[in-house]
């Protein structure tokens, strides 16, 4: 399929905008393939539907690039990058690194913003990811079925912070899946009543991940 | 000397028949690669273009004016004096026609293009993702040849530069190990979904004179478990092959990767330091002049071009990403005093190209003799200088073209 045959500038019918040349908002058209512009319109779906009403309306989303032409998913038209979930009363902004806010509730929302988008996407690399993400969260639909991958570092240190915010796990961000981060994750689906097969079943992973969102944006500990 | 601490290069060396890698027998990183026959591609004959003045330091038209000779090209290893690109005068005289415009095959995305004895190759990619030549060696029909991979182990073809008479390309070999997942959680079973993740991907070398038999070597011992190349070049002596070495994962590039060989065998790494981080990006591509090496990378807020006296120590030319963000860059050529880039907009496909007659310091637009490979139905892939002319591959409403354009003016 090619890489750009489709352009759109709204997502889920939500605007989309380029903020890292200048503080104006920029309307701009990003390129993919169709199946990749399916998996962004239900995630923005999900970040209105899945908002606590006092957030207000969704109102744009900021992007850095979805098709562009350089190696890897980007060139296939597979992945996105986020910049700002804006809400009509509250943002999420990976781009002013929210993930290390002084505020909780920040904290809190750029984790709920990162489940829902590993609902859609398998590559979800975050800021504790690597030093190259603290300002963007980069989504593609590469790295197989969306399961939980105990092998893959994006999974395991989404998870570790997960747990450091939700349930004060203390548990240290280093991408290693030990029986501590086992205890935790166990933890987690164990307080959202999830089976503990996320890691075989799409389903049952992305019924966990709703549901840690739904409490991360409403700054709720599980 | 800022070499990496890892000399020494080259993974094991093996060459493969053509039976072999048909009836599958061929696997394993560092093997060989074949591309074997898959069709035939009419040349569009070069069209009449106006007479235009040449432009000090700007390539003619071909056959219009004489080829420069003795230019420092972006890929320069000895040639030999039989043009295979001949012009188009040459070709009203009967002799063999200019390859000024190509339309390749009905599918594909060609990403680079190199001239040795063997003709003119254009590597690409085929649309189900394999790796795709076209090579022609009388500028009339092009030969398409297709790469047998594996499920577990597939590969990517990205950059192709001459050397010693051969074509070295380089890319990435990936494996891919195999995952079943099942709803009801008991695998292997009926509902079972097959899904491969990737394990290992190392950066790869092949060479060919032939383009039939290619032998192959990876690097992954030199560089870490992920890591891919994009594009090449040659001095005539030296090899300096760029990528990016990839994060844990193997989704997104992190660093700059350059890998230089005096041999085409014995590859070493050349260090970066923090200047080489690059996210989400990679170098895309390298060229060398009479001062030095000159090279492009990309990383999430657009291009920036770096610049080598030896090929060792690389620094980024400064001003250049400022020139470039919002920009990525896909191709560098130099001819002469000139530097040419071809980039694209991070929102937008229309393609772009520049020059910059400062060493890289400053850029202008540039206007090239391009009319598929211009506008929102164009993709581009690469661009070189050959032989002192300017050569631009990539799509054109999804059909892979190559344009020899002449550069008119920098405006």
């Amino acid at each position: 399929m090619p890489p750009t045959e489709s352009a759109y500038r709204t997502i889920g019918g939500i605007p989309l905008r380029y903020v890292r040349t200048s503080p104006a908002l920029t309307r701009v058209y990003v390129r993919s393939t169709y199946e990749f512009e399916d998996k962004l319109d239900r995630f923005s779906n999900n970040l209105a539907s899945a908002a606590p009403s006092r957030y207000g309306r969704l109102q744009w989303i900021a992007t850095a690039g979805a098709y562009v032409n350089k190696p890897g998913y980007h060139g296939m038209g597979r992945a996105f990058d986020l910049d700002t979930v804006k809400w009509r009363n509250v943002a999420c902004r990976p781009i002013r690194g929210h993930h290390r806010s002084d505020h909780l509730a920040r904290r809190r929302r750029y984790i709920g913003v990162d489940a829902l988008a590993r609902r859609w996407f398998k590559y979800v690399l975050d800021a504790w990811y690597n030093p190259a993400h603290r300002d963007h969260i980069h989504l593609d639909d590469g790295g197989g079925a969306l399961v939980f991958n105990t092998g893959y570092r994006s999974d395991t240190v989404f998870i570790q912070r997960a747990a450091n915010l939700m349930i004060n796990a203390d548990l240290a961000i280093d991408g290693l899946y030990g029986p501590l981060t086992d205890a935790a994750f166990h933890k987690m689906k164990n307080r959202v009543d999830v089976p503990h097969r996320v890691h075989v079943s799409p389903r049952v992973y992305r019924r966990f991940l709703w549901r840690l969102a739904i409490h991360a944006l409403r700054n709720k500990p599980l | 000397m800022p070499e990496g601490d890892a000399p020494q290069g080259g993974g094991g060396q093996v060459l493969l028949s053509r039976r072999q890698i048909l009836t599958g027998t061929s696997v394993g990183i560092g093997a060989t690669l074949l591309f074997h026959r898959a069709a035939r591609n009419r040349v569009e004959p070069p069209p009449a273009r106006p007479a235009t003045p040449a432009q000090p330091g700007v390539a003619a038209v071909p056959g219009a004016t004489p080829r420069r000779s003795g230019a420092a090209t972006a890929q320069a290893p000895a040639q030999p004096s039989a043009p295979t690109q001949p012009s188009a005068a040459a070709g009203d005289r009967g002799g063999p026609p200019a390859i000024h415009r190509a339309q390749l095959a009905d599918s594909g995305q060609p990403r680079a293009v190199a001239k040795s004895d063997a003709g003119v190759l254009v590597m690409g990619m085929s649309a189900g993702g394999d790796p795709l030549g076209w090579l022609t060696d009388d500028g009339r029909q092009w030969v398409e040849h297709t790469l047998g991979t594996t499920e577990r182990q597939t590969a990517e073809v990205w950059g192709v530069a001459p050397y010693a008479g051969d074509f070295v390309a380089v890319g990435a070999t990936t494996e891919h190990a195999e995952r079943r997942i099942a709803e009801s959680g008991i695998v292997p079973g009926p509902d079972t979904q097959v899904t491969f993740v990737q394990r290992r991907r190392a950066p790869t070398v092949w060479r060919t004179s032939d383009c039939i038999e290619w032998s192959g070597q990876s690097f992954e011992h030199v560089v870490g478990a992920h890591a891919h190349l994009i594009a090449v070049a040659c001095d005539g002596s030296r090899l300096v092959a760029v990528g990016a070495t990839l994060d844990e994962d193997g989704a997104q590039g992190v660093q700059g990767l350059v890998l230089t060989s005096t041999d085409g065998v014995s590859w070493r790494r050349v260090v970066l330091g923090a200047a080489g981080d690059l996210a989400e990006g990679a170098f895309t591509s390298v060229a060398v002049g009479d001062d030095g090496w000159y090279a492009t990378s990309v990383d999430i807020d657009g291009g920036t071009v770096w610049w080598s006296s030896d090929g060792w120590r690389w620094s980024v030319v400064e001003g250049s990403s400022d020139a470039f963000r919002g920009i990525t860059l896909q191709g560098i050529g130099i001819d002469r005093n000139r530097i040419l880039v071809a980039g694209t907009g991070l929102f937008d496909t229309d393609p772009r190209y520049f020059v910059s007659r400062t060493g890289g310091r400053t850029w202008r637009k540039a206007k090239l003799d391009v009319s598929l490979l211009a506008g929102r139905d164009a993709l581009v892939g690469d661009l070189s200088v050959i032989s002192g002319d300017v050569v631009v591959v990539g799509t054109h409403r999804g059909a892979p073209v190559l344009e020899g354009g002449q550069l008119h003016a920098a405006h």
